[in-house]
């Protein structure tokens, strides 16, 4: 069984994208909160269906206990789900979707839920998607990992990993490595996803290169079919 | 099909120690037996300044590999299990550059307690068994003594230092080897294990009991707080239900499992478990009187432990079962 991402949905800043003065998110978890509800009611999706949870932060609420926990029981979501950080910045969102495809394959979950939250004064910026079961997949997402390389070189290698004739498809490149941009965080890659998504620059089965490089020359590429 | 297994495990301790007799010391009020029973723990060890979790990681793997002819140069992902402070950097990438491995792999840093390794294994299967990684380096470490208020007792006298490292890699296709996940999370009993300073949110916030001054602690900038009663019947109640539903999954009885493994929090907590699941002490495994609890190395230091002493054979089914800080919990099967 292989997974595929079946919606995204994000802040761009999740203290100015509130209704109320008063539930302003101060913290990562609330904005965690904030952008699975979002998720929840504009994807049509109950929160009793989703088995695993993975937030990607940098800015966990407390070094202890794991922010995820925390966000588990205000979503609503069952105490049967597994729940973990993710530390990584910009990278944490591609080794999530691995996470997710491996724990899908294995069995181990059907639906998993990636949420991406960081709090960077003065903003804070948070994206939510989900990876679902699709027994009508077949072909694999690739990943290619990588540090102190060129990040030039990345692509390229994310490209060779897939093992597929690429000119013959449609490739979406999502975020390309161009320059060390240090406002990156964990949310930087999902935002780009569901812009391209919302301006339909992107179609169901079209191939989809993400790719994050972060300050310390580490990079994480996948080939993604959307 | 691949399946993966655990190909090898092993484990390391800082040198410094924190011993029964020191605390007796500090707490005459408590006798080195009277510490002794209650924890069923001899002495923690405990890392030094110039020690890390990266570094106590490395020292594992170091351990992992000389001790099993692991060529370093196979391992493509590292999976580090960690709750460090240090936020600004990846210690699994620090550790990845220590090690000398190899440049074009991944190194992850996922952040859980007592329920970690469990939830490493999880995902380590998952990238071996959907092809992203062949052979993971899968390393548990914690220093919670930075984490504890010397002059609190409650905590000081059950956490140490240490780290685990295990290789996941693919194993006999005919078997499965790492089967019938179990997982669990609670969020609303986050607060009964907090460090309520350090991190971006008052502890206070959440847990109004964690102020140091309503312990009568003079802060250390972290002051790890428990909530032992709180503690114990969470897993009281998640621990039964968990193996039972483990069981179920797996389609055996509690006479089919050789061994349990579980996280080792304290000695008289597992005892308690242990007669109400009525498990047999030779098939109950417990290895805390030399480390303490080394929140998510638990469980691999007593694998390790287990089959130097003979006790852990292969061919075995052994349950393992984490639980803790978060709430978390999460238990599988393996075939040994």
């Amino acid at each position: 069984m292989k997974g595929r991402i079946s919606s995204v949905h994000c802040l761009h800043d999740g203290f100015g994208d509130t209704a109320g003065a008063g539930s302003a998110s101060r913290y990562t978890s609330e904005l965690a909160v904030q952008v699975a509800m979002k998720l929840f009611s504009d994807s049509n999706t109950k929160p009793t269906e989703i088995d695993y949870l993975i937030l990607c932060t940098q800015t966990p609420d407390y070094l202890l206990p794991t922010t995820a926990c925390l966000v588990q029981s205000q979503i609503g979501l069952r105490s049967s789900v597994g729940a973990i950080d993710l530390a990584g910045g910009v990278l944490s969102f591609v080794f999530a979707l691995a996470l997710a495809q491996g724990l899908i394959s294995s069995d181990q979950a059907r639906t998993v839920m990636i949420i991406t939250a960081d709090i960077n004064a003065p903003s804070g910026s948070a994206a939510a998607l989900l990876v679902v079961a699709d027994p009508g997949r077949e072909s694999a997402d690739a990943f290619a990992f990588g540090s102190e390389i060129d990040a030039a070189v990345s692509l390229d290698t994310v490209l060779a990993a897939s093992g597929l004739d690429w000119l013959a498809h449609q490739v979406v490149p999502i975020a390309h490595p161009g320059g060390h941009q240090p406002d990156q965080t964990s949310s930087t890659l999902p935002i780009a996803l569901s812009d391209a998504v919302g301006e339909k620059r992107v179609s169901r089965g079209d191939k989809l290169v993400l790719v994050g490089n972060d300050l310390a020359g580490s990079w994480a590429g996948a080939m993604v079919t959307w | 099909m691949v399946n993966a297994r655990i190909a090898a495990v092993d484990y390391f301790l800082p040198a410094g120690e924190l011993t029964n007799e020191h605390l007796s010391v500090q707490f005459p009020e408590w006798t080195v037996d009277k510490i002794a029973a209650k924890t069923g723990i001899r002495t923690r060890h405990i890392a030094n300044a110039a020690e890390s979790e990266a570094s106590l990681a490395v020292m594992a793997a170091r351990a992992l590999f000389d001790n099993n002819d692991i060529e370093s140069s196979a391992i493509d992902f590292v999976l580090l299990c960690t709750q460090s402070s240090d936020l600004s950097s990846s210690a699994a990438r620090t550790v990845q550059r220590q090690l000398g491995l190899r440049l074009g792999i991944a190194a992850i840093d996922i952040n859980l307690g007592c329920s970690g390794y469990v939830y490493s294994l999880g995902l380590a299967k998952g990238l071996v068994e959907s092809g992203v990684a062949k052979n993971v380096l899968l390393l548990t470490a914690d220093t919670y003594s930075r984490y504890v208020n010397s002059a609190d007792k409650s905590v000081r006298t059950l956490f140490g230092d240490g780290a685990s490292a295990s290789l996941i890699a693919a194993g006999a296709a005919e078997s499965r080897h790492l089967y019938a996940f179990e997982y669990g999370t609670n969020g609303s009993g986050g607060n009964a294990l907090i460090v309520p300073n350090g991190g971006r949110r008052p502890g206070q916030d959440i847990a109004p009991s964690s102020a140091t001054d309503v312990r009568g602690l003079v802060s250390n900038g972290f002051d790890l707080f428990m909530d032992g009663p709180a503690i114990f019947n969470f897993t009281l109640s998640v621990v039964p239900t968990t193996v039972e539903s483990i069981l179920h999954k797996a389609g055996l009885g509690l006479d089919d499992v050789d061994l349990f493994v579980f996280h080792q929090a304290n000695a008289f907590m597992l005892q308690h478990l242990r007669r109400k699941l009525g498990i047999p002490p030779e098939r109950f495994f417990i290895s805390l009187e030399n480390s303490g609890n080394t929140v998510s190395s638990t469980i691999p230091i007593a694998l390790s432990e287990a089959q130097k002493q003979g006790v852990l054979q292969p061919g075995m089914r052994v349950m393992l079962l984490g639980f803790g800080v978060g709430l978390s919990w999460g238990g599988l099967m393996v075939q040994w």
